[in-house]
């Protein structure tokens, strides 16, 4: 573990390791070294709880000038550009190796993105940019492309979310709170660049089902081993389509259907059935 | 002269259960100038052995080793790989030359080296009269050689490309595949190429290392590995299309499945079942759909090796057809001369040359021989 990490695991006991801010609510989240460490509110002093909302930079709303931020997190804040539909690209450059770096990421980052109306830093390695919505939407895929490129080039890593088109009105602050948070959830994500879409389903299990007794219990009725959760991936991920999972499993179709019939008599979900499949789904993630 | 050594290699993701190891004691030395493929079905954990080796995902345990420097924790950048990815994406607002430029600008090299690098990638690309056009005045295959040139410039020993041909149609695929293999007959350069696609890994490999669900199965050359499957996994992966399988009990130089089929074993390999005590015991028979005959004359040199089989249906393709049929309760495919034509439900007698057949434990399922 990285040194000032471990230390402040010893200052904080009650501290924990996290690989994205968690709980943003009750916890207060740090990124230290490169580290996400969490720690619940409850269990500093005001003391304490001052003095590490100092270090808290990713939180350091009220120094950054940028206007469109301001838009983004105050209500009263007038849009610098009215009337117009924006969607918020949220980032985080992970490994960049200076300030300047991640800059000339972000400015041939905005070049590949139609539309570009404002970007900036909110922090050493995060920031924003904002588009203009027009007909076109960007793709996921491509943007994903375009980040994994830059990421090669920089030998970076970087996570980004791509948020919903929103008129600049007065709530918008509210929902980009809310999709503050929905980037947060996706850091732990497979894929680096997410929206509302791919993130959702784990966002909601995470703050709903996580501490469930049901939703444990079930969880361990159906983690059965790899082969088994490959299997409800896959065949989630091919609509069910029995031919293209089993091809994609390399296995004979006649050994995926006695897979799924196994499946059913241990844990009476039937996978051939859309709202069993996706229920383990679900209780995999 | 760089060399590759991944001992005992492990990776758990941080967000993973407990004993969910993406990867497994992966242990594999890669030579020189080799051409090594990994592949396995989706899953497998070939990416994060790659992404491991190019320092994009920490190593949860083993080490790994270039030019015998211990290198787990040098930063991406420090380690002298470049990488080609799945996608071949390319800016689109610059041109061809400045796509290639970049990486290089960013590292500081200075302009009299990025052209004369960008000059030599171009000419043995094909690409020197397309230097001035954008991604989007490309053809695909010329997009692709792009992405490929991206990572010659950056003059590396190491070439790690992760599916470069996955989203590609099938005839660009081949073209690519082939294009890749000459790039590295002329280049030299060590390369990990990773793939789903068995066909793939058999035309471009010096050597095949076949994962499955994190861990290796076998390691060798194509031929190893298509002629000598270590186990049931191996042998049905590799080949298409694949190895037919029996479930068949063997008893006194005899296998038998209880639903019709009742084969000789050739002496030679009754000996090593016997010899290994299977001998009354249930195993797997492997057989290549080549390995099937339809021909009459076959039928004569092996008249205890011939079934009776019903044909499901017969694909042409050429001069050879692929027939599916049916002995038992066993679906079975043989690849015989298209003269030799039947239709579906015709009766057929097949000859299985069981010289060539492969036995398998049917609990371990490793190979027996
Ligand atoms: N970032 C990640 N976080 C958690 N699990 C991952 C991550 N990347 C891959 N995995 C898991 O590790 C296993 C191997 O994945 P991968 O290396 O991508 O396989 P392949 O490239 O052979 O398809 C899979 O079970 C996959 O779901
Ligand atoms: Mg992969």
């Amino acid at each position: 573990m990285e040194e000032n990490v471990s230390k402040f695991l010893d200052l904080y006991p009650s501290a924990e390791i996290v690989n994205a801010p968690f709980n943003v609510d009750e916890n207060m989240n740090f990124l230290i070294s490169n580290q996400w460490v969490t720690i619940a509110k409850s269990k500093l002093n005001e003391h304490d709880k001052f003095l590490l909302s100092l270090i808290n930079k990713e939180e350091s709303k009220n120094t950054i000038k940028n206007l469109w931020w301001k838009k983004l997190t105050e209500e009263k804040q007038e849009a610098p550009q009215k009337g117009i539909t924006i969607k918020v690209f949220q980032f985080r450059i992970d490994k960049a190796q200076s300030k300047e770096q991640s800059q000339q990421w972000l400015n041939v980052f905005k070049d590949t993105i139609d539309n570009v109306i404002d970007s900036f830093f909110i922090g050493p390695n995060a920031g924003i940019v904002i588009q203009e919505k027009n007909k076109a939407n960007v793709d996921l895929a491509y943007v994903q492309q375009m980040v994994e490129l830059l990421d090669s080039d920089f030998y970076t890593n970087t996570h980004m979310y791509i948020g919903e088109p929103w008129s600049a009105d007065k709530d918008l602050s509210d929902i980009f709170n809310e999709e503050r948070e929905f980037f947060y959830s996706s850091i732990r994500l497979k894929n680096n660049v997410n929206d509302l879409s791919t993130v959702i389903l784990d966002y909601l299990i995470d703050r709903n089902l996580r501490k469930s007794k049901l939703f444990k219990n079930l969880h361990r009725r159906v983690n059965i081993d790899m082969a088994t959760s490959n299997m409800i991936n896959t065949l989630y991920e091919c609509d069910s389509n029995m031919a293209k999972a089993s091809k994609l499993l390399f296995v004979h179709r006649n050994t995926l259907q006695y897979r799924i019939e196994k499946f059913y008599e241990t844990t009476g979900f039937d996978l051939k059935n859309h709202e069993d499949l996706a229920l383990c789904f679900l209780l995999l993630k | 002269m760089v060399e590759i050594d991944l001992n005992h290699i492990y990776k758990k993701y941080d967000n993973s259960k407990e004993s969910d190891y993406a990867v497994s004691d992966f242990d594999l030395h890669i030579k020189d100038k080799e051409f090594i493929v990994f592949v396995g079905p989706s899953g497998c954990g070939k990416s994060t052995i790659l992404r491991m080796i190019a320092g994009l995902e920490d190593i949860t345990k083993g080490e790994l080793i270039i030019d015998g420097k211990y290198e787990n924790d040098t930063a991406p950048k420090e380690r002298d790989i470049a990488m080609v990815f799945q996608n071949y994406a390319l800016y689109p607002h610059m041109t061809v030359y400045d796509n290639m430029a970049f990486g290089l600008k960013l590292r500081k090299y200075d302009k009299t080296e990025i052209d004369k690098k960008i000059k030599y990638a171009a000419e043995v690309l094909g690409l020197e009269d397309y230097l001035q056009r954008r991604p989007a005045e490309l053809s695909g295959g010329q997009r692709q050689r792009v992405a490929l040139g991206r990572a010659i410039v950056r003059d590396a020993p190491i070439f790690l490309m992760d599916e470069p041909l996955s989203n590609l149609d099938a005839k660009l695929r081949v073209s690519m595949r082939a294009e890749i293999a000459k790039l590295h007959q002329r280049l030299n350069t060590t390369t990990i190429y990773v793939t789903h696609d068995q066909t793939e890994a058999m035309t471009m490999a010096d050597r095949i290392v076949v994962m499955s669900m994190g861990e290796v199965q076998q390691i060798g050359t194509p031929k190893e590995v298509y002629l000598h499957p270590k186990n049931k996994f191996v042998a049905g992966f590799m080949g298409s299309p694949s190895m037919n399988f029996f479930d068949v009990t063997y008893r006194d130089g005899m296998i038998n499945d209880g639903k019709g089929l009742s084969l000789k074993v050739p002496e030679g390999r009754s000996k090593v079942l016997n010899e290994r005590g299977y001998n009354g015991q249930k195993v797997t028979m492997g057989l290549r759909p080549e390995d099937i005959h339809a021909e009459g004359a076959m039928e004569e040199v092996w008249p205890n090796s011939t079934v009776n089989a019903d044909v499901i249906v017969s694909e042409l393709l050429g001069s050879t057809s692929m027939l599916y049929s049916k002995v038992g309760d066993t679906e079975f495919v043989a690849i015989v001369d298209s003269r030799d034509y039947h239709k579906p439900g015709d009766n057929v007698n097949l000859t299985f040359d069981l010289n060539k057949a492969h036995f398998f434990d049917d609990s371990s399922l490793d190979a027996i021989y």
